[in-house]
């Protein structure tokens, strides 16, 4: 199935080098004052890139009519949420 | 100064599991975890859930590739994760709810059953063309592949690719770019629960990641005029002697 998902892919990418610049960051300064948030940040950000990806798909391809990919993204993204949310108990 | 040596390890680590799971063509996950444990001497749980971070950077990588190039089939990736990040999910609260001691075990026993399905894939001519066919037994698979992938901390591509191309007839080079979008997506899921449970250790996330990418491409270059089977044969024994030598036989 061909389906143009434009600039799209580039989000995994980004995303990713966005979480480990703020996790480097976050190392640094965890270690220099012994805050860990801008670390956690950076974990975070990495995690959730995947998810976000997601949920850009769903919308990208509810907008091109691609209902079944649209579903299916959602489908996949609320597995991992409801993982998220077991593990918070 | 201790910390900074301790990253330089790590990536030198991380750029030699790069180099080596390149020529194999496989992700680096089956690899990186006895490495950290073995040779680097992380608990087991802190291994496969650091590895699961590193794994979603590397499979975001790679799959930015393989989406825009149009290889990856969305439509049987997207079917098929639901069934594997739950896979995922259930397979990191196994491991989490068991003894490090045991884990190493467990793990251990895997690692051969990969070696062996590394080996056997080693002499199966895979399919290069066809229609997909047996879906539901795709999804039944891919839990199990999920689960493979939670509890040892690998992006179980190992596993989905011969599900993918063998049991449903998806052609190898759709479904090792299918496989490596699924591995991020699964990785994920696993790594959400060890994550929330503090497992992960951001030192080796950083080190692994930035030591894997340049080393994947190195891999890559040197390649060039090597016989991969070869590599592969040799890359399943070293996995088969680490896993014999993590169930401590």
């Amino acid at each position: 199935m061909e389906v143009d998902l434009g600039n799209l892919p580039s989000l995994l990418r980004w995303g990713v080098i966005a979480g480990l610049s703020v996790l480097a960051i976050g190392i640094v300064i965890e270690h220099l004052s012994g805050n860990p948030l801008i670390r956690e940040a950076g974990l975070f950000l990495i995690v959730v890139t995947p998810a976000s990806f997601l949920v850009s798909l769903s919308y990208k391809m509810f907008r091109e009519r691609e209902y079944k990919i649209a579903l299916l993204s959602l489908l996949t993204l609320s597995v991992i949420v409801v993982s998220a949310l077991l593990s918070l108990r | 100064m201790e910390p900074l040596v301790r990253f330089l390890e790590v990536m030198l680590s991380g750029i030699g599991v790069g180099i080596i799971s390149s020529m194999a063509g496989i992700g680096g996950g089956t690899l990186m975890v006895p490495l950290m444990v073995l040779v680097l001497g992380v608990d087991v749980k802190v291994a496969i859930a650091s590895s699961l971070l590193t794994i979603i950077v590397t499979s975001a990588s790679s799959s930015t590739v393989y989406l825009r190039e149009g290889l990856v089939n969305l439509k049987a990736a997207l079917t098929l994760e639901p069934s594997t990040a739950l896979g995922a999910i259930v397979g990191a609260s196994i491991t989490i709810g068991l003894p490090s001691n045991l884990v190493r075990r467990v793990f251990g026993f895997g690692l051969i059953v990969i070696s062996l399905v590394m080996l056997a894939r080693t002499f199966t001519r895979p399919k290069e063309k066809g229609e997909i066919k047996h879906w539901t037994l795709g999804v039944l698979s891919s839990f199990f592949a999920g689960m493979a992938s939670g509890m040892f901390g690998i992006g179980g591509g190992v596993l989905k690719v011969p599900i993918m191309n063998l049991i449903m007839e998806m052609p190898i080079k759709e479904a090792v770019a299918t496989s490596s979008f699924m591995v991020g997506l699964t990785a994920s899921s696993g790594s959400i629960v060890y994550a929330i449970k503090g497992f992960v250790d951001p030192v080796l996330v950083l080190g692994f990641a930035l030591g894997i990418i340049p080393g994947a491409t190195l891999g890559a270059k040197s390649l060039k005029g090597m016989k991969s089977k070869y590599i592969k044969l040799i890359f399943a024994l070293v996995l088969l002697y680490a896993g014999i030598k993590l169930v401590g036989w």
